[in-house]
């Protein structure tokens, strides 16, 4: 039932922005069409495309169309590709999710240690220096991080690929996911091939979440540390490491699962510097050069993929607060 | 299921040898066809091929596939200007609306299938029919009167005479269409479908030097060499294939360039961005004249540029020789719409050399006071996403403040520039940009100083200028033979009368740069059209090169 509830929740929500999209973006100045057309093209060019693409209909039964389309997995004709925005998100969504997993995972797998040793050691040098990192990592642009991997890693040493996703043969395509697919099909070199490629890219990409999450947790646990039962756990005898990792942790870690959780769809968006940057054909690269074209149907498509993934990540952040603190579970 | 095995016993019957043997001999003609082994050139471009479809290309990347993957009825050639190509010979009538191809019969499309009269008129028809670029470039064409003669013999009749309908054949690729019709999918053209607007974005069906072999959306193409192509003597130095690399990042570009990864690429970089190329020993940055012109628009239906003597005085105002040499890679300065590679001897063009002086003199001559100039507050458009532009503006704004104007520099997406460009009351008071002049034809550069380009979709449908003579010399003109002298006197005339009123401001010819690699030789400066430079069949490289051996030894 509150499965059903949340379900129903989802679709609401879906439907909400892809109306409110819908008209945002045709209520934006320009003429896409003339645009997507290129240079100096003849006015009776212009008119038969805003024909084809049903444009010269009225807004209301646009949006009729374009939800009767949705429900049969279409996402409308992109205007720069002239094929399905729906074909486009599924060819290169993947290319972007197999980058932010990566880059999440670097995220939470180096900022998570590097948080608690900061709350632990507070005040003594490590804390002070992983502290000015942390801003550091914060304060760097990605573009310009990107192009030093690229220069130092992928120019001077030759230690790492400076674009695209492979340098070979792809995978056997099971998920679009090559490092997962090459995993599956027991193919190392495709495998080796895709984790140097992925490398540098997610790396960059990881940069900002990473140090957001050492300064939350590191933020998190200090609250927590100042509470009295982590002095009366270490003063019973259990050992400080267990006491930081199986509670004070776990306690602090809640607040730190949210943003974690809110990271992943933000990143898909903010990925658009790295794709450019590494060339990697990903879908936050065609989303940013559809809203310079006023591409309506690609901007309306990733928007509602991207507004998919956070709720449908908030649904799992949610059961998981559920896992971590057992009093919710009592509440329920 | 039959296996080899079963086909060499006795109970098969000679049908499936038969069949074996046909397969056999069609996967080896497939693989004759295929290029042999060689070198393999890497070419970094920085935009998205959204499609190979030669008719709804629309970027200078996807016109370049096009022209290395399909020919045309007729060739550029620098001095005789047009030559035969797919058609071996021409016929025009004395009323200049009938023309009659001959065909040549030996020439093959890249699935061996023979290319014929059919071919060419259904790739017209295809190009009228569907919304494009090149569609409008032949406009004066009747659909309903394209006639097969015989099977290697094709006629089209103009609705009205055309000067530039031989030059905008270049861009009508001919296609397969029996491929193109095996290959179309539910549309809304009746009996054609799609016309095979699916398919064509991501195959070819042409008979252009290269064969697509590979393409994977957003990261690039792979082209191999058409063996059989006529038209070249393949040398074991010649490229046997080409990868079209997309790389958006410019400075990533120039990266990979430099570690060896591409041969060469992309075209028209910022100098500032080639400065390491330059220096380097092993590379060399070509510079190539191109008809691309950068001009500035004015909109002359708005105070003050309703005032001949104010757009003179603006055009004094414009410093050209900056914009060309500290902004851009170099260039030609241009008097007049039409570069002077297309207008023949043509001399007393107006022209207005950067003087703040001379501006405000000529200032001082309008029918505006002081007070009342320096009231209007002008927008210089420029398309957001080119830093050039926005610095050309703001070199431009800086200049006009010196004499007395009030303008400022309005970064504009150009979805919404084209749009705003269609009405006089909405049409920006200047707008950056260059014609690429893909059509390479005075008649097409000088259609947005006439009725008939007013309200285009494009910056220079915002000019909103005209004058009866200028209509009148361009009439006479289509009369002529195509870049005849007598034409180019004509468009001589029309170029002066419009320098003389400066409805705009005439910036440059660009020079199109490509960096690349030394051991990489075959580049035309001048290929007689525009984007027939980026051709490849001509390339060659250096196999001996030490540079070479260890780029592509990676």
């Amino acid at each position: 039932m509150r499965f059903a509830e949340r379900l129903l929740h989802m679709l609401i929500v879906l439907i909400g922005v892809s109306l409110l999209m819908f008209m945002l973006v045709r209520a934006l100045p320009g003429d896409p069409v003339a645009a997507a057309l290129g240079e100096g093209v003849a006015k009776e060019q212009i008119e038969k495309l805003r024909v084809e693409l049903g444009m010269d209909r009225s807004i209301p039964v646009q949006y009729f169309n374009y939800l009767k389309d949705l429900a049969n997995g279409r996402f409308g004709r992109s205007l720069t590709e002239s094929r399905d925005v729906g074909e486009i998100i599924r060819e290169r969504l993947p290319a972007t999710l197999e980058l932010v997993t990566v880059a999440l995972l670097i995220a939470v797998v180096v900022g998570l240690p590097l948080g608690v040793v900061s709350a632990v050691k507070r005040n003594k040098p490590v804390d002070h220096v992983l502290r000015v990192a942390s801003l550091s990592g914060v304060s760097f642009p990605e573009f310009w991080a990107a192009l030093m991997l690229q220069l130092v890693f992928g120019a001077w040493l030759a230690l790492l690929p400076i674009t695209g996703r492979l340098s070979g043969p792809p995978p056997t395509d099971l998920t679009g996911f090559y490092l997962l697919d090459s995993m599956l099909t027991f193919n190392l070199a495709a495998f080796w091939d895709a984790t140097r490629h992925i490398l540098a890219p997610a790396l960059v990409l990881a940069l900002g979440p990473m140090t957001n999450i050492a300064r939350m947790v590191r933020s998190a646990m200090l609250d927590e540390l100042a509470k009295p039962y982590p002095a009366l756990s270490r003063a019973i005898g259990i050992h400080p490491f267990i006491v930081n990792a199986k509670y004070v942790l776990r306690n602090a870690f809640s607040s730190t699962l949210t943003v974690i959780g809110f990271l992943f769809p933000l990143m898909i968006g903010g990925a658009f510097v790295v794709e450019n940057v590494f060339a990697w054909p990903g879908i936050a690269r065609f989303g940013a050069s559809a809203i310079v074209s006023n591409d309506y149907n690609a901007v309306v498509g990733i928007t509602l993929v991207v507004c998919l993934f956070v709720v449908v990540i908030n649904f799992v952040v949610d059961e998981l607060y559920v896992v971590l603190d057992p009093r919710i579970r009592l509440e329920r | 299921m039959v296996t080899l095995r079963s086909v060499f016993t006795t109970h098969h019957s000679h049908r499936k040898l038969t069949m074996l043997a046909a397969g056999l001999a069609m996967a080896l003609g497939a693989f004759a066809a295929q290029a042999a082994d060689g070198p393999v050139l890497r070419y970094g471009i920085e935009m998205e091929l959204a499609t190979l479809d030669p008719v709804r290309v629309s970027n200078n990347w996807e016109t370049m596939a096009a022209v290395n993957l399909y020919d045309t009825l007729v060739f550029p050639d620098v001095s005789k200007g047009l030559v035969p190509r797919i058609a071996e010979s021409w016929q025009v009538s004395p009323d200049r609306k009938t023309y009659t191809f001959k065909l040549r019969k030996d020439l093959r499309f890249h699935d061996d299938a023979p290319i014929t009269a059919e071919d060419v008129a259904f790739s017209m028809k295809r190009t009228l029919t569907l919304p494009g670029l090149v569609g409008g470039y032949l406009r004066q064409v009747d659909a309903d009167k394209i006639s097969i003669v015989d099977p290697s013999t094709v006629r089209f009749e103009l609705k009205q005479p055309d000067p530039a309908f031989m030059r905008a054949l270049l861009h009508m690729k001919v296609l397969n269409k029996k491929l193109v019709m095996a290959n179309k999918v539910e549309g809304t053209y009746g009996e054609f479908g799609d016309y095979g607007v699916k398919y064509l974005m991501t195959h070819d069906a042409g008979s252009g030097p290269f064969m697509l072999t590979e393409f994977r959306p957003s990261e690039g193409a792979t082209m191999a060499r058409f063996d059989k192509y006529p038209f070249v003597k393949w040398k074991v130095n010649s490229p046997a294939a080409i990868k079209l690399q997309i790389i958006p990042e410019a400075v990533t570009n120039v990266t990979k360039l430099r570690a060896g990864e591409l041969d060469a690429g992309p075209i028209s970089l910022s100098p500032q961005i080639l400065k390491p190329i330059d220096g380097d020993a092993n590379m060399v940055v070509e510079k190539h004249a191109q008809l691309a012109t950068y001009y500035v628009t004015m909109n002359n239906t708005k105070a003050p540029m309703d005032d001949v003597h104010v757009r003179r005085a603006i055009s004094h105002a414009y410093d050209a020789n900056t914009v060309m040499n500290r902004i851009l890679a170099g260039g030609t300065p241009v008097r007049g719409p039409v570069p002077a590679q297309l207008l023949g001897k043509c001399d007393n063009i107006a022209s207005y050399e950067f003087s703040l002086d001379k501006a405000k003199a000529e200032l001082a001559k309008s029918k505006y006071s002081p007070e009342q100039l320096k009231a209007y507050s002008m927008d210089i458009a420029a398309v957001s996403s080119s830093e050039t532009f926005k610095n050309i503006g703001l070199l431009l704004s800086t200049n006009l403040k010196k004499i007395g104007l009030n303008a400022q520099v309005k970064p504009v997406r150009w979805a919404d520039i084209v749009q705003a460009q269609t009405k006089p009351e909405s049409a920006f008071d200047f707008v950056i940009y260059y014609d690429s002049a893909r059509l390479g034809h005075p008649s097409q550069l000088m259609m947005y100083y006439t009725k008939a380009g007013w309200g285009a979709a494009y910056p220079g449908g915002g000019i909103y200028w005209q004058s009866d003579k200028v209509d009148s010399l361009m009439a006479q003109a289509a009369q002529q033979d195509d870049s005849s002298d007598a034409q180019k006197a004509l468009y001589c005339e029309a170029d002066k009368v419009i320098a003389a009123d400066a409805p705009a401001i005439f910036s440059h010819t660009a020079l199109r740069t490509l960096p690349h690699w030394k051991y990489l030789s075959g580049f035309k400066a001048d290929a007689g059209a525009p984007f027939f430079d980026l051709r490849f069949e001509n390339y060659e490289f250096d196999l001996k090169s030490a540079s070479y051996l260890k780029n592509h030894a990676q």
